[in-house]
């Protein structure tokens, strides 16, 4: 095949790849009825961590807790909590509720030290 | 030598080009979403969010912080799916826990005037270590402003846990008097019909009780468990359970309640032949 069909080849392949690019993401994007709590806006992520919190006061099960907060930033549960405290600061929630969030926060700092493992 | 074909690698470039961008647009790379709504969220997603409400509304007893919580669903039906949840959620992982928080909930939706005790706090205040093991310094902010310690950074103990405002105690269902058995009838409706145990709670004075537990033992077997409230439209006492033909079942609802014993399906007849009936009980608080 010579050069010029070559290049033209590889115009049209580039011409196509674009328009299905554009079918992807612009015409037809996956359905926006389909997110995770990991993608949620920080308020709510924040009164999420919260809701952990509060059963984490009552049950007392650190272990629960991380799994739950592990539904909106996987693997990090501490950022999880820290985060929301900043949020829940700036939304202006109740002392009682922060509070809630501090303890849990607490326990999980005192974890992660007592394994030696950073957040 | 002159090569005489058409235009049809442009075409071919075309179609390999498409089908890539394709793949890539919704398969490899899709698009994501951030900053989005709960009203969004897929169908497990809502299943862990509603079930979150459910068990810090047991902590709380806030039915109006659980409703508003729950709202942010924009659920058509949320009674229903909490009641469809929490059966779906004992029939495949036997979690009671979470199954009776969201019939509780869901009896408190239905029911506005039903209160429930809130579950007592079990955790208590940790001391603050020192305020540098934050990874980040508006978190070491935040959590200066909320345990302050002293400024030595030698580790203090953090102020006691000042009780907030919580709603009144009240009489949870399950808790008072023992529950007895007051009527026990047998029910013959159809031959088709699947044979139930049907169980009715009141209290003493004789209305519905919701969420309570009622615990079910068939002989040589491990006791399951299932609660009241989860068929409005029956009863906000009903509850019932399917029952195996010839089982013999021992049946206690409530903890500590009146221990019955020998339940098995009726023999009920039609035309000449039998057919396994239910059985309907009704206990009451004395």
């Amino acid at each position: 095949m010579s050069r010029g069909r070559w290049f033209g080849f590889i115009a049209a392949m580039l011409v196509g790849l674009t328009a299905g690019l554009v079918y992807g993401w612009v015409i037809r994007p996956s359905s926006v009825n389909n997110t995770t709590l990991a993608s949620m806006r920080e308020d709510y992520k924040a009164d999420y961590v919260l809701m952990v919190a509060e059963t984490y006061q009552t049950s007392g099960d650190l272990s629960q807790a991380s799994q739950d907060l592990d539904q909106i930033l996987p693997g990090k549960p501490l950022i999880a909590v820290q985060s929301a405290i900043i949020t829940a600061q700036q939304l202006g929630y109740a002392t009682a509720d922060l509070k809630l969030m501090a303890q849990l926060e607490t326990a999980l700092k005192s974890a992660i030290t007592a394994v030696g493992a950073t957040p | 030598m002159n090569e005489k074909r058409g235009p049809l690698y442009l075409l071919t470039g075309l179609i390999i080009g498409a089908v890539i961008g394709v793949i890539v647009s919704l398969w490899i790379l899709p698009v994501s979403y951030t900053e989005t709504e709960p009203p969004t969220l897929r169908t497990d997603q809502r299943e862990v969010f509603r079930s979150m409400v459910a068990r810090a509304f047991l902590v709380e007893a806030d039915i109006n912080r659980a409703k508003a919580r729950l709202n942010l669903l924009q659920d058509a039906a949320p009674v229903e799916d909490l009641i469809a949840q929490a059966q779906n959620l004992l029939a495949t992982s036997g979690d009671q826990a979470n199954a009776r928080a969201m019939a509780l909930l869901a009896a408190s939706f239905s029911q506005p005037g039903l209160m429930i005790t809130p579950l007592p706090a079990v955790i208590t205040p940790v001391q603050v270590v020192t305020p540098t093991l934050s990874p980040s310094p508006s978190v070491t902010a935040v959590t200066a402003t909320l345990m302050p310690t002293s400024t030595q950074g030698q580790a203090t103990s953090t102020p006691p846990n000042v009780s907030t405002p919580r709603p009144s105690a009240t009489i949870q269902p399950t808790q008072g008097s023992p529950f007895q058995l007051i009527s026990n009838d047998s029910i013959c409706s159809s031959p088709a019909s699947t044979p139930l145990l049907m169980v009715y709670v009141q209290d003493a004075q004789g209305n519905p009780l919701q969420g309570v537990k009622i615990e079910i033992t068939l002989v040589n077997a491990a006791p399951a468990y299932f609660y009241t409230g989860l068929y409005p439209e029956i009863s906000l006492g009903y509850a019932d359970y399917q029952m195996q033909k010839d089982a013999l079942y021992s049946l206690r609802v409530g903890d500590g309640g009146q221990l019955v014993t020998g339940l098995q399906a009726p023999l009920c007849d039609a035309n000449g032949s039998s057919y396994p009936g239910s059985l309907k009980l009704v206990f009451q608080q004395p």
